[in-house]
């Protein structure tokens, strides 16, 4: 089953990001340990296995670096891949043991065992319980890391917000977005401009983010959605919120904000999409009209008392199963990448090609021919 | 995967549930909150779960991840496509 709710996979995949970066670091720790004792005993083969692996890995600076960035994001190795290396000597060797997929690995471990790991197993043991206690600390920090980020994901990005708003500028959005709200309050800081809000139906979102603007005595127009392209030709800028970012460069976003960015497109009106990096997905929309989209409440639109629902059920003929009055309600729009000017997240900002490029080779899923 | 899932604590179960049920009634709504939610209870489980490796720990928060991501699938099952589709 396809999700709809594509953060919780990046958000868990960040999770396990974390976890192997742990594990890799441990690994390698373990692989100079492992150095040592072989360069101590010259009788011990010459090694292809998992810790030495570890060790070449380190030197051509294939590592994962402990920093955050685009690149380090999505990656995500085969889970065999993680379950050949295993986390210390002794683990190693007991997964060996255990033959499957470690085998390969494993042998060459084995080797390496025998030549210096007997006698010494019990405290190769003991030092991998102590290491897993210590790298359990070390992921509840990360987690805690990425909690904070999340915490402070609004701030981050309305960091950005004087570069990208001028003075006096129109600034057209649609509907209520608690990160657009922010950015256009830091860039009010700076700076004096004016803002369109689309009201965003069914939510009418667009109402409450006008009264928010008006409080920050941001100079405040409401209009309704099929007024985007009349207004269009005003606007400087169109900044909306997404929520999610697909792997095509595409953006998820709201019902009603493709066609306000097909009305910039037709305006050359720059379209900024504000979203925090947890938001980038490997997901690829194959049918963007359906994939990672939902269905709200009809009545939303159309309440099941109101009299044309009444009148329809009342026109069909008695044997018509379906009703012939349909109310759909979509949530989200695909909104393609050539629509999108320029993306703005808590890692500054960048358009659609130099993220996409950033993460192609990176793409953990990509479908394997 | 079962096996791994059996291993979670039981109050980490039921967390795990009421996520999936506030996912799955709508009372989570939101990219943001969506995260929120999961990255708070993957926190629990790394500090709580029972597993003596880094590897079983992948494995479990993987198996719960895949949890409370199934609890939002998308509704194609409602048939709806024909209006919406490019």
């Amino acid at each position: 089953m396809l999700p709809v709710e594509l953060v919780i996979g990046n958000v868990v995949r960040r999770v396990l990001h974390i976890i192997r970066e742990e594990m890799d670091q441990t690994e390698e720790a373990a692989g100079l340990f492992e150095r040592e004792s072989t360069a101590a005993d010259s009788s011990a083969p010459a090694r292809e296995g998992g810790l030495s692996r570890a060790l070449s890995k380190s030197t051509t600076g294939q590592r994962w670096s402990r920093s955050f960035s685009l690149h380090n994001l999505l990656d995500q190795q085969d889970f065999d891949n993680d379950a050949a290396r295993a986390v210390g000597p002794a683990k190693a060797a007991a997964k060996a043991d255990g033959g499957s997929e470690a085998g390969r690995v494993g042998k060459r471990a084995q080797q390496h065992m025998d030549a210096f790991g007997r006698g010494k197993g019990e405290a190769g043991e003991e030092r991998a319980v102590e290491d897993f206690a210590a790298q359990r600390q070390a992921v509840l920090e990360g987690i805690a890391d990425l909690i904070d980020e999340l915490k402070d994901i609004d701030a981050s990005i309305a960091a950005n917000a004087p570069e990208h708003i001028h003075a006096n500028e129109v600034v057209l959005t649609f509907g209520y977005s608690r990160t657009v709200l922010k950015f256009l309050k830091r860039a009010k800081e700076k700076r004096d401009f004016q803002v369109v809000v689309a009201e965003g139906l069914p939510s009418s979102s667009g109402l409450r983010m006008a009264a928010e603007l008006d409080k920050l005595q941001i100079r405040t127009t409401i209009i309704a959605d099929s007024m985007c392209y009349a207004m269009m030709a005003r606007a400087n800028k169109v900044i909306i919120s997404a929520h999610a970012l697909l792997a095509d460069g595409g953006v998820m976003a709201s019902v009603g904000t493709s066609i306000l960015a097909a009305a910039a497109r037709r305006h050359n009106v720059p379209v900024v999409v504000l979203a925090g990096i947890y938001k980038l997905s490997p997901n690829f929309p194959h049918e963007p009209g359906v994939t990672f989209n939902e269905f709200g409440d009809p009545s939303k639109i159309l309440s099941f008392s109101d009299e044309a629902v009444v009148a329809a059920e009342r026109a069909a003929p008695s044997n018509q199963e379906k009703p012939m009055l349909q109310v759909h309600n979509p949530l989200f729009d695909y909104i393609p990448p050539e629509r999108i000017s320029l993306f703005v997240t808590d890692h500054g900002h960048g358009t659609r090609a130099a993220f996409v490029e950033e993460i192609e080779d990176d793409v953990p899923n990509k479908p394997r021919s | 995967m079962a096996s791994s899932r059996g291993r979670a604590n039981a109050a980490l179960a039921e967390k795990a549930d009421v996520l999936c049920l506030k996912l799955k009634q709508r009372q989570i709504v939101g990219s943001y909150a969506a995260a929120k939610g999961t990255v708070d209870l993957l926190k629990q489980l790394v500090s709580s779960t029972k597993v003596g490796s880094a590897q079983e720990l992948l494995e479990e928060v993987r198996a719960v991840g895949v949890k409370v991501q199934e609890a939002r699938p998308i509704g194609t099952h409602l048939g709806l496509r024909a209006p919406y589709t490019r």
